[in-house]
């Protein structure tokens, strides 16, 4: 199998870096006009036929989205994984929906979690995990949450002390000592 | 189609009549199936015969409508906590919240979250907080002895602040729940 | 006018999040032609707690006790998958103890679950008492991780490089005492579940998944075996010591909820049989490597997706590192997120409106690895 999947790129007339390979692993990067022929030449002609996970990564530094598709074969023995590059600015990636059903999903997930458009999605715009966010999509790196936690939940209650025998000897008098149940009360 | 009437402030007039009704009530609290958060998991526990809460009068019941005791199972999220208002506002007078966690609390390791709440009694008026995380069946029985012996002695009126200070909880609730379209009370 | 699109015809329902029937924390609204279901669209987020962004903001030890509370029936599956992440990105070596005790704690994890699953399935159709049982005999497996752990449902037990610590004295006997008293009780769980004909009326025929939809929708774990496909990690690629013990994938041909749950039985035995073969078969040494300070551990560069069999499914991390001090993304797969999204709402089509929390529990749909 192992030699397999290395045939899938092997085919391929444009660049890749290869980001690790194992045993029934490999990860490449390919250019991003490259994504949908790669998918769709793994799922017809190497029976990768599961699509198992959509995931982002924001590589703020660089301004760029790293996009992964993890495909795997129907038995799971096999994992191949592509990776590209998607500019920031106003992101948008292609849909794979009318591939794979599932990929709807993990694309609703990410447009809310990152801002990412996949135009052609039919779903894309509904409320997935968040209800009604006005903020930045959450999980890109320039979205700050504690700074958020703070303005919106209010600061939360903390020790007064970190040294532990200065706490004790201080609350020591506010703790109600327990009251046994009288017979009344049972 | 709802009634938009707000509920009546508590009654002074029949304090005596409410320290015997407290003493039935502290014997058979009925709790609504709501499980809001990962602490729902050491509440099944509770139903088996090791831990046996039915020994306290402590029951499950499906709809709020039928309960008492509403348990907020940890943290919540700002979606939840808007189906949590609905749920508490459901049930009828007297009720009381347990909640269980540290997250409930002050956030415990949520505390940086931009989804949940840190501090839950600003918006919900809590009886019982229960530490842990999570929080032992032993650790939520005792908290619910607390509970009894704060209603036998009158001192578990978290409702009737709720609806004393409706306006207090209703700012803060809308200052987080963006889009709310919720009727003035949820009967 | 189509009959699902007639104000008048169809009836709008929201199941859940408040409903003793719902698995767990989530919702699905439904639209109803008389009982049957003409369209369903399930609601997530009333969990959502942004782990992912969390787990970016502290350091990578740090993580672990932040990473079993997505998972909260069985915990150690996380722990496990991001410290398998961890230590393949940082170069570890595990020694071979501490992979025998990891193999041992997901066993008996995956044990508890499967003994509540069981009985939750007899439960969602009244029968309560197979329910009770199911939660009694797990609280005998949380006693066993109390001692060896000191907590019963989040255990932060696995850390990379190995363990914690080692198991105390005589803890393999305890163990097999409680499999022993388990096991006596199980023939009479089965009469009482599996040979009751309400039992057999409500799940037979009922829930079918496709064959086909296994590998069209990405179906994982006990979904996709009770539909006759082989899939499992801890055949397929196996992890830790499921390489060196010996067993067989348990399938079944039914496709429907009877043969899940039927799925489910079979795979507690497993689990025996399995714990049995680990506890013959535990070498000595060491149960932890050496681990540089902590606080000032940088992982080098790489991204890595790992995977492990749940109790549900094929479970997998997709962990980048930037070389700093702590992840640059950490994403959670849970097998949930395909069966409670994509294949509910599509199995719910056509079903009737007293199979739905029926359905929901045969998948044993967890939100919290849904919404993270």
């Amino acid at each position: 199998m192992e030699k397999n999947l290395r045939e899938i790129v092997s085919f391929s007339s444009f660049e890749f870096d290869t980001l690790r390979e194992d045993e029934n692993y490999l990860h490449v990067r390919i250019p991003r006009v490259n994504v949908i022929e790669m998918l769709l030449s793994a799922r017809q002609r190497f029976g990768l036929d599961t699509l198992q996970l959509i995931s982002a990564v924001d590589r703020l530094e660089d301004n760029v989205f790293q996009l992964t598709w993890i495909l795997e074969d129907s038995r799971g023995t096999s994992v191949f994984m592509i990776s590209a590059d998607y500019p920031r600015e106003n992101c948008t990636v292609p849909t794979i929906g009318d591939i794979w059903k599932t990929a709807e999903v993990f694309e609703r997930e990410l447009h809310e979690m990152y801002g990412i458009d996949f135009p052609g999605n039919p779903r894309q715009n509904e409320d997935f995990l968040l209800e009604d966010w006005r903020e930045l999509p959450p999980m890109r790196r320039d979205f700050d949450t504690l700074e958020y936690s703070l303005r919106t939940y209010g600061e939360r209650r903390k020790r007064m002390h970190t040294d532990p025998r200065k706490y004790i000897a201080e609350s020591i008098d506010e703790w109600d000592t327990p009251v046994p149940m009288k017979d009344s009360e049972r | 189609m709802y009634c938009n009437k707000l509920p009546d402030k508590p009654d002074d007039r029949k304090k005596i009549w409410e320290k015997v009704d407290n003493m039935a009530r502290a014997n058979s609290l009925w709790v609504t199936a709501y499980g809001t958060g990962c602490g729902a998991i050491e509440l099944r526990p509770l139903h088996t015969s090791r831990f046996d809460m039915e020994r306290f009068g402590i029951a499950m019941r499906p709809t709020p409508r039928q309960a008492d005791v509403l348990i907020i199972s940890g943290y919540l999220a700002v979606k939840t906590l808007k189906r949590v208002i609905r749920v508490y506002e459901q049930i009828q007078d007297p009720k009381y919240i347990v909640a269980l966690g540290s997250c409930t609390i002050n956030g415990g390791m949520y505390y940086d979250s931009y989804n949940t709440l840190n501090i839950l009694d600003r918006y919900l008026p809590v009886d019982v907080f229960v530490n842990g995380c999570m929080p032992r069946p032993e650790a939520i029985i005792d908290g619910f002895s607390l509970l009894m012996r704060k209603i036998k002695a009158g001192e578990a009126d978290g409702w009737k602040h709720y609806i004393e200070n409706l306006e207090y909880y209703r700012e803060n609730q809308k200052k987080i729940i963006h889009n709310w379209d919720l009727p003035d009370y949820n009967w | 006018m189509n009959s699902s699109t007639d104000p008048l015809k169809t009836t709008h329902l929201f199941f859940g999040p408040q409903h003793p029937g719902v698995t767990g924390n989530m919702s699905v609204e439904m639209w109803f032609d008389g009982d049957e279901i003409t369209k369903a669209v399930t609601h997530v987020g009333y969990l959502h707690r942004g782990f992912e962004k969390l787990m970016e903001r502290r350091l990578w030890i740090q993580n672990f006790p932040l990473v079993c509370r997505i998972c909260v029936p069985e915990p150690d599956i996380n722990e496990e998958c991001y410290a398998l992440a961890v230590e393949k990105l940082a170069g570890l070596q595990v020694p071979e103890r501490a992979k025998w005790i990891r193999t041992l704690i997901l066993e008996l994890a995956r044990f508890a679950v499967n003994l509540m699953a069981f009985g939750g399935q007899a439960g969602t159709l009244g029968l309560g008492t197979g329910a009770m049982w199911g939660i009694t005999f797990r609280d005998f497996v949380l006693d066993l991780f109390e001692e060896l752990t000191g907590a019963r449902v989040y255990h932060m037990y696995i850390q990379p490089g190995g363990v914690r610590r080692d198991l105390p004295e005589g803890f393999e006997k305890r163990v097999l005492a409680v499999l022993d008293k388990i096991g006596e009780r199980l023939p009479e769980f089965d009469r009482l579940i599996l040979n009751n004909s309400v039992f057999r009326d409500r799940t037979v025929g009922v829930g079918i998944v496709k064959p086909e939809w296994v590998s069209e929708l990405g179906l994982v774990g006990p979904v996709a075996r009770g539909s006759g496909s082989l899939r499992d990690v801890r055949k397929d690629a196996p992890y830790e010591v499921y390489g060196e013990l010996d067993f067989e994938v348990v399938s079944e041909q039914g496709c429907d909820i009877y043969s899940r749950a039927l799925l489910r039985r079979r795979e507690i035995d497993l689990s025996m049989h399995l714990i049995r073969r680990i506890l013959e078969s535990m070498p000595g040494g060491p149960v932890a490597a050496p681990l540089p300070n902590l606080t000032e551990w940088r992982i080098p560069p790489g991204e890595i997706y790992t995977r492990i069999e749940s109790s549900r499914g094929e479970y997998g991390y997709y962990v980048v590192s930037d070389g700093s001090l702590k992840p640059r993304r950490v994403h959670v797969r849970g097998p949930s997120f395909v069966h409670a999204l994509t294949l509910l709402e599509r199995m719910l089509v056509g079903a009737n409106i007293a199979d739905v929390s029926n359905i929901m529990v045969s998948l044993t749909t967890c939100p919290p690895e849904i919404e993270r």
